[in-house]
Parts: C-alpha cells; sequence; structure tokens
C-alpha cells in the first residue's frame, strides 16, 4: 500500500474541471470545446488516436500553457495562473522522460525530493517502482522501461494530490506494466486522483473510474467503461471453415461479417446490435450453429464477448475517418 | 531562505556536480579559459610589464564570456530539446529557480576564475583588488547580463552545438568592441564611441576600476553601473521574449 498520509487535504470533492475548453495553434484547432470532471480520488483515461487533443488538453490542466477558451479548474484553482500554488500538490509523468542522464538514479531522486516540502524517503520511492538495486546507476545506462519506472517514481515522491500519467507504461516489460497497473491502484485507493492517457486501452479498461475518447479535438463519448461500450453490441466470432468460402458465410440481420486475420488464420466476426442485449448472441449464435449444421461444417474457436473499449475506439475511428 | 532562492541553490549544486563530473565541460567551462586567460597576461608580461594589470582585469572580464554565455547557452538548449526543462517545470521548482539555478551554477564556475586570477594577480605584481565589492559588482553584473543573453541565444538554436556556436558572433563583438583586450583610444575614433556603449565596456570598466582603483577610460562607477543596468534589463525583456521551454518539433 502507498503511504501519501501526509498529503494535504483536498478541499473540493472534484479534482479536475473542464468546462468549453479550446486550444488553436495558428489555424488549426486543437480542442473544440470539451468538457469532462474527474472526482477526487478518481482514475480518469482520457483515449483518443496521435493528433486527438489529448497532450495539448493535459498540458493545459498541468499549467505549461493557458487555455484559450473554456475555463479549467485543478484543485478549484486555474493551472496557469496559480501554478506555484498547485505545483507541490500535482505529480506530472510526461510522455517522454526529459531526465538528466549523468545523474545516478538516488541522485535524480534526492533531488526531486529536495525541491519538495513532504518528499517520500528515497528507498520507498524506489522501491515502490522496483528500482532499488539500480541506485547508484547512471540515468543513461537505464533501458527505456526503467526511465518510465524512475520517472513515475519522479511523480509520485512528492505525495500529490493529483497525478497526471502521460503514456506511463510505455516501453515497460509486461512485469513491470502490471506492477505500474498495481501501483496506481494503490495510489488512487490511498486518495490520490489520477489523469491518465494512454494508447492501451486495456489498461484504460482495467484502471479506469471513467473514461473519455477524443478525436479530432472533441470527446466523442464518455463515461465509464461500460457505459462506454453499452450500446456497441456484442462480438461473435469463429474461425472461417476451410471447406466454406468466405462469401458462403451467412448474413445476421442482413450484415455480412468482418473477416479479420487472428493467429494468421481468416476469423470471421459479427457485431451483433440491436435487440436485447441478453438475447441477441444466443440467437446470433444459435443462427450461425444451424447453418453450420446444414453445411457440415464445424465452427472452430466460436466465442462471444461483449464490446470492447478497443471496439468502440476503433468504431469511433473508422466513422469519422 | 524563500522555497525559490532554496531551489535555485540545490540546481546550481547539481549543474556544479555536472560540469564537474564531465570532462569535455569542465575542459571548456573551466580549464580552457582559464588557461586562454594566463596565455594572453604572459603574452602582454612578456612584451611589457606595466600591461599586465590591463590585460588581467580584462581577462578578468573576458571570462565572462565562457561559463555565463557559451557554456549556458548550450545547457539551456541542450536540455530544452531533452525535456529536462519541461520536466523540471512539472515539478515544484518556479521557471526563476530553474534557470537561475543553471545560471547561478555558471556564475559559480566564473566566480571561482576570478579568484584563480585574483590569487595570479599578486605574484605578477598587480595585487590585490583595491575595492573588492565593487569588482564583485563587475563580476556578477557581467554574469546575470551574459545569462541572460545565453537564454535569448538559446531561444533560436535548435541544439546545444548550434547555441554555442551562435554565441560567437556576440562573443567577438564584446571582445573587440571594449577595452576587454585593447584600450577603446585604439579603435577608429567612431567605432570606440560606439564602443563605449556596448555591455562589454561598463563590465570592463567596473571590473578594471574595482581590481586597480582607477576609474581609466571609462568614465565613471555611477554611469558604467546604469549602463550595465540598462543592459541587463534589456537582455531579461528580450530573453523572456525569445526564450523557449518546449523543443521545436514537427
Amino acid at each position: 500500500m502507498v503511504d501519501m498520509s501526509t498529503q494535504t487535504l483536498t478541499h473540493t470533492d472534484t479534482a479536475v474541471e473542464v468546462a468549453g475548453l479550446r486550444q488553436s495553434y495558428g489555424e488549426f484547432e486543437a480542442v473544440k470545446g470539451i468538457d469532462f470532471t474527474v472526482p477526487s480520488g478518481g482514475l480518469f483515461a482520457l483515449l483518443g488516436t496521435n493528433g486527438a487533443g489529448k497532450t495539448t488538453t493535459i498540458e493545459v490542466l498541468e499549467g505549461f500553457r493557458p487555455a484559450a477558451g473554456g475555463t479549467v479548474r485543478l484543485l478549484g484553482l486555474d493551472p496557469y495562473r496559480s501554478r506555484k500554488a498547485l505545483r507541490p500538490r500535482v505529480g506530472i509523468m510526461l510522455q517522454e522522460s526529459g531526465l538528466i542522464g549523468d545523474l545516478t538514479v538516488a541522485e535524480t531522486v534526492d533531488l526531486w525530493r529536495d525541491l519538495h516540502v513532504r518528499p517520500m524517503e528515497r528507498v520507498a520511492a524506489l522501491a515502490l517502482v522496483g528500482l532499488t538495486d539500480k541506485s547508484g546507476v547512471r540515468v543513461r545506462q537505464l533501458s527505456g522501461g526503467q526511465k518510465r519506472r524512475l520517472d513515475l517514481a519522479l511523480a509520485v515522491v512528492g505525495r500529490p494530490e493529483v497525478l497526471f500519467l502521460d503514456e506511463p507504461t510505455t516501453g515497460m516489460d509486461p512485469e513491470a506494466r502490471i506492477a505500474t497497473w498495481r501501483l496506481i491502484q494503490d495510489l488512487v485507493a490511498a486518495g490520490t486522483t489520477v489523469l491518465l492517457t494512454t494508447h492501451y486501452l486495456e489498461e484504460a479498461e482495467r484502471l479506469a473510474d471513467r473514461v473519455a475518447i477524443m478525436h479530432r479535438g472533441e470527446i466523442r463519448i464518455a463515461g465509464t467503461v461500460p457505459e462506454v461500450v453499452a450500446g456497441h453490441g456484442d462480438r461473435v466470432a469463429f474461425l472461417v471453415p476451410a471447406e466454406a468460402p468466405i462469401d458462403s458465410l451467412p448474413r445476421i440481420d442482413g450484415a455480412a461479417p468482418e473477416i479479420v486475420v487472428d493467429d494468421g488464420r481468416p476469423t470471421a466476426r459479427y457485431t451483433v446490435t440491436g435487440g436485447e442485449p441478453d438475447g441477441r448472441a444466443h440467437r446470433t449464435v444459435a443462427t450461425l450453429l444451424a447453418w453450420a449444421t446444414s453445411r457440415n461444417v464445424t465452427l472452430n474457436r466460436l466465442s462471444v464477448r461483449p464490446a470492447s473499449l478497443e471496439d468502440v475506439f476503433l468504431t469511433i475511428v473508422e466513422e469519422n475517418r | 531562505m524563500t522555497t525559490d532562492l532554496k531551489h535555485t541553490v540545490r540546481l546550481a549544486r547539481v549543474d556544479i556536480l555536472l560540469i564537474m563530473r564531465n570532462r569535455s565541460a569542465l575542459t571548456n567551462a573551466v580549464l580552457m579559459p582559464l588557461l586562454v586567460a594566463g596565455f594572453l597576461i604572459f603574452t602582454a608580461r612578456a612584451q611589457a610589464a606595466d600591461q599586465v594589470p590591463f590585460m588581467l582585469t580584462g581577462q578578468v572580464a573576458t571570462l565572462a564570456l565562457f561559463a555565463p554565455l557559451v557554456n549556458l547557452a548550450g545547457f539551456y538548449t541542450t536540455r530544452r530539446e531533452e525535456l529536462i526543462l519541461k520536466r523540471l517545470l512539472g515539478g515544484p521548482a518556479s521557471a526563476t529557480a530553474i534557470l537561475g539555478g543553471s545560471a547561478a551554477g555558471a556564475t559559480a564556475v566564473y566566480l571561482l576564475q576570478v579568484v584563480a586570477l585574483c590569487v595570479a594577480a599578486v605574484p605578477l605584481g598587480v595585487g590585490l583588488p583595491e575595492n573588492p565589492l565593487l569588482l564583485l559588482a563587475g563580476v556578477l553584473g557581467a554574469a546575470a547580463l551574459f545569462s541572460l543573453v545565453s537564454m535569448v541565444i538559446s531561444g533560436f538554436s535548435s541544439t546545444g552545438e548550434l547555441a554555442q556556436i551562435a554565441t560567437v558572433p556576440f562573443m567577438f563583438l564584446c571582445l573587440f568592441l571594449s577595452p576587454a583586450i585593447v584600450p577603446l583610444d585604439a579603435l577608429p575614433e567612431q567605432l570606440g564611441r560606439i564602443a563605449e556603449y556596448l555591455p562589454m565596456t561598463p563590465v570592463t570598466e567596473l571590473i578594471r576600476t574595482g581590481f586597480l582603483g582607477d576609474e581609466g577610460e571609462g568614465g565613471g562607477v555611477l554611469p558604467n553601473l546604469g549602463l550595465l543596468a540598462a543592459w541587463v534589463a534589456v537582455a531579461a525583456v528580450v530573453a523572456r521574449r525569445w526564450f523557449r521551454w518546449d523543443p521545436r518539433r514537427g
């Protein structure tokens, strides 16, 4: 469990408030009037394609640039104008590390500790991210994943009330990624508000209380993961039988299957929407089994699952291509 | 100690550690300028012993062009491009403390070099500074001015190496249109008049007056202090306008 006991009490129930945020770079409108809130102690994931406006939004919240339009509040304050008051209460992990290569890991953490008022012990911070044995190693000698872990240690060493994590697990091996997820969950359990951006949708699905998917400067959908995936149907899939040509596969509710390659083999995938959620997958599977029986073929790896965050994400991107 | 000052000192300590740890930075920022200064002083001594005070005090001023200008311009630019400045700005330190920390580190290196020349001045027959406070005012004023100029140059440079190269024209302007190496009256008259108002002239005059105790050719302490303060103010305004925290991408 992460000890965040000395963090200042937050005097607001909403840690992050964004209303009508607009941001432009010359003629290009990067953020087109978005709204969202993050309650204190929540974990909010901002998702989107490259260039969707996530980083611009996060940088406004981090106080790196003023909002061109709309209002933004972090712990009740304007993050740009009240930077001095907010920075000791906020931890930031940028998308790229920005670490001093000639310092050792221990010297880097000590520098950050000395800039904070009530920091964690160096040993505790390094233990949190599994870098205890790298204490005396120069930062430039760390792997990409280890640098990300050090960056995370620096983001949390000041016991922040709000933590911004921009692609936190990029470059990490699976073990480090799972350990980082556990750490993030511990931080949230200890009361830290986390705003996460990630390209790993399973990461958002696993960690976030609420998500928002941005595309071309707008939030296209937002809510809890079940709310976001609701209405996007179920996915029924099976390996295309060798004996059945693709164009012979049945249509369900008038729609032909999408053919994707899974493990090098063609897989038919149906998106089933409409009707009662509990009944539609059953109906589809029954139709497919009847078709297979009539053709005397076997449906290998037949599976049914609800839409995932990735499905919703891809649908939004496809619809707006 | 205020938080900003505490952060500035902490960041300056890191910069000094990095200079001492990096052989190339140690050579370029600390040793080479001292060697060049030593060479010029001993050359002057070999030609005419009465030139030593002029050359030594000119070199005290000239050293301000190395750590606080050339090295700092490279330092700021490299750190911006490697996102270190942005990473620091995302932490509790203020922008002033982050930039001031590096400037303070460079100033400490410069002060160390000035002390080395002050010590060398005794066996060279120049003696210790007559007015150490005025000397310090000149040295610190020079460090402040050239640190700000390094921020300006960094603002339009895309790599640390290019930033260091970009300081060269300004360095030459400072060296040859000031009384640092040759007296102003040795310059063509029109050029000499212009040079009187350029930034290196009040720096050199204040340092020379502080060291030697006479007011030389520069026309008094107060006007030189005023001129240096004016150049610092101009450099601060331009640095604020030109300095960038974000690397230029794409």
